[in-house]
């Protein structure tokens, strides 16, 4: 009886001290990140950041890489990566150009591109999950072929006609105030918080991630989610394509987008996902995104080249990751204490 | 005990009563070996001059450096880790051996050699201690090295591009000197492929790194020091990348900062075609030379063809994604055959 009674006390100790791990979660880590950067932006340029629609083009800057990091943090829960999303972007948005240039109606041309990528996803998705090959292997295969009959098809041509709405998503504002691109992000992410955090299926995935095995054994169609998984993320990838041809002005060529793949793969780190799978919440890769535009934004108006840029965000990613492994660590060592403390009560 | 030895024998004999065709078949590099066949008898027809001995050399010589990397990437992928920093790494010791060297042109050749060895180990070193002191995941540490090395690149080139005129003839030697007709970058070559092959095969640190890449722990508990392992597998292969950044910029004399870029790609394609698990633990020189060879036929036979430049990517991502699909199966077929005679014997 005794022992019952210190376990619901312990119980609702843990309830106590809610408040002070949600401030000292990572997600709301990333958040004082996000306020740091504005506030050095501030001190730094205050003329400049408090003009209107300043903001407005820092976050448009980030968002085209908003949808392949939401598809990218579920295949990351999974223990995959897919470096392909990239070349799978400008597949599906090779698709669309081409049913446009061939007189297709505006609808049925988007609709053409968002399946373009989710049949890459699908082809990603059965190499790894029912042959069982490693992602990374397919991925960086996947992504030389996908890249590869771009570049068959479209030579060194460039695709110009794209539904105008393409240009407008990206760079208009509602009211004049809100990006339309944030407002999508937002919704869309939503849904993904849905998805990861509340539905059979996202915790699903949380199982497959920390042990597949055992997933398998818990009744869980583990090939079945993996492909379900990578085809979401074609999906994205299309979704994506929208945004990267809107930002691009409204045109395309094979040579386009390199290195979005790593840029998702960072921010989804960064969000507190770890690559190992099973580990992360939605919130973080969302939180991170925005992260991502200020920092390279703050640093492009501080003058400093792109590919130094490239330096800060290397750091950044890696110091992120020691933090978050050191935090992991105090975690388990206080946990640890705690469990001895209650053997030893008992 | 007796039945136990007697089955043992039983076992021994199964296998010896093995013919020579089946053990060819089961040869983990049969399936490379015929696709080599059959792409060397397709060339054979269609190009008639990749056979000359010059054309062949040439091919090896333009290819050498992914043979470096392919050996540096191989070390790391044993231990169960992957390195995609290694292509700027190669751009960042390439930048500061050439631009060194164009501002002290007295000084002799060799030097650069060991300059580019020193700057590759260090790189790797950082690599190495971040993933195997700090234990962060090798893609993401990797990742973030490969933003930093990309940077530095930039930084210490500040821009510039170098051309041959602006190259002493004895740094360019190091890799176009013929002896016995064969350029010396493929002499350093042979000489790698032969080191690190009695180095992975027969010492004992090299059999370590096979032991991390089975099993961390087992390994650990058998008391080898996993993060002394990796942090010295990681340094060699920033070494090698070292080494064939130097050569990159003697063989070709041009050198800028985007140069190797996805190189690791490439290298990482190499290692798996060539048997390399990419979980860790199995690999053969052997294999990874086979590989090396076929897909320096397959870029040589593609540039050959009028008009199929373009193809090279799709194609290679094809083959790539083939031959370890057709590995993954045969694998599992070798497998389940292996579980069918073990359950036939008890």
């Amino acid at each position: 009886m005794a022992d019952n009674k210190s376990n619901a006390r312990n119980l609702k100790v843990d309830d106590g001290f809610k408040l002070g791990s949600f401030l000292k979660s990572w997600e709301m880590v990333l958040i004082y990140i996000l306020i740091v950067i504005n506030l050095v932006l501030i001190a730094a340029r205050p003329d400049l950041y408090f003009k209107s629609g300043t903001l407005q083009s820092i976050i448009q800057s980030g968002m085209d890489v908003g949808p392949l990091v939401l598809g990218m943090a579920l295949i990351l829960m999974l223990g995959d990566i897919d470096v392909s999303c990239a070349s799978v972007m400008i597949f599906a948005s090779m698709c669309t150009g081409l049913s446009i240039d061939n007189g297709l109606p505006m609808g049925l041309a988007v609709l053409i591109g968002l399946l373009g990528g989710v049949f890459c996803g699908a082809i990603n998705g059965f190499l790894v999950a029912y042959i069982g090959m490693p992602a990374v292997i397919v991925t960086i295969s996947s992504s030389m072929l996908f890249r590869g009959i771009v570049e068959i098809i479209l030579n060194v041509n460039s695709l110009k006609n794209f539904p105008e709405f393409y240009v407008s998503l990206s760079w208009n504002n509602i009211g004049g105030i809100l990006p339309v691109s944030l407002v999508i992000f937002l919704i869309m992410g939503a849904v993904y918080v849905y998805i990861l955090q509340k539905s059979r299926f996202g915790r699903n995935l949380y199982i497959i991630g920390n042990n597949a095995i055992c997933g398998q054994y818990s009744g869980i169609d583990v090939k079945k989610t993996k492909l379900m998984v990578f085809m979401l993320m074609g999906f994205m990838s299309g979704v994506a394509s929208i945004f990267f041809v809107g930002r691009m002005g409204g045109s395309v060529s094979s040579s386009m987008g390199t290195g979005y793949e790593m840029n998702a793969i960072a921010t989804c780190v960064l969000g507190g996902i770890s690559t190992n799978g099973g580990k992360g919440k939605m919130y973080g890769p969302i939180i991170a995104t925005l992260i991502m535009a200020f920092l390279t934004y703050t640093l492009g108006l501080m003058d400093i080249d792109a590919n130094v840029r490239k330096i800060v965000t290397g750091i950044v990613l890696i110091t992120a990751i020691l933090i978050s492994n050191f935090r992991d660590k105090s975690d388990q060592k206080k946990k640890s204490l705690v469990r001895a403390k209650a053997a030893e009560a008992k | 005990m007796l039945l136990c030895l007697l089955s043992q024998k039983g076992v021994i004999k199964v296998k010896k009563e093995q013919s020579f065709v089946s053990k060819l078949t089961g040869s983990r590099n049969f399936g490379l070996v015929v696709v080599l066949m059959i792409i060397i008898c397709v060339a054979a027809v269609v190009t008639p001059s990749i056979f000359m001995p010059n054309t062949f050399i040439g091919m090896i010589q333009n290819n050498a450096v992914y043979g470096l990397l392919a050996i540096a990437e191989m070390l790391v992928i044993i231990t169960g880790g992957i390195d995609i920093s290694i292509g700027s790494i190669l751009a960042f010791v390439g930048v500061v051996t050439t631009r060194y060297m164009s501002e002290n042109m007295q000084i002799p050749s060799f030097v650069w050699i060991l300059v580019a060895l020193a700057v590759g180990l260090l790189c790797g070193m950082l690599n190495g201690l971040l993933v195997g002191y700090l234990r962060i995941v090798p893609m993401i540490a990797t990742l973030g090295t490969m933003y930093i090395f990309r940077g530095l690149a930039f930084l210490v080139s500040k821009g510039q591009w170098w051309m041959p005129h602006q190259m002493t003839e004895s740094y360019q030697l190091w890799a176009t000197r013929k002896i016995a007709a064969i350029p010396a970058i493929v002499w350093i070559l042979i000489v790698c492929f032969v080191i690190f092959g009695v180095f992975l095969a027969f010492t004992t640190y090299g059999r370590r790194i096979y032991a991390i890449g089975t099993s961390r722990e087992s390994s650990a508990v058998a008391g080898i020091k996993d993060s002394v392992v990796i942090f010295r597998s990681m340094s060699l292969c920033g070494m090698l990348a070292g080494l064939a950044g130097m050569l990159y910029t003697a063989n070709y004399a041009t050198c800028v900062y985007t140069i190797g870029n996805s190189y690791e790609m490439t290298a990482i394609a190499i290692c798996v075609l060539g048997g390399v698990s990419i979980t860790g633990g199995r690999g053969r020189m052997d294999g990874v030379v086979i590989a090396f060879i076929l897909m320096s036929f397959i870029t040589q036979f593609i540039s050959l063809l009028p008009g199929l430049s373009v193809w090279s990517n799709a194609i290679q991502g094809a083959i790539i994604i083939g031959a370890v699909g057709l590995n993954f199966f045969t694998i599992r077929q070798a497998e389940k055959r292996a579980l069918k005679e073990r359950s036939e014997l008890i």
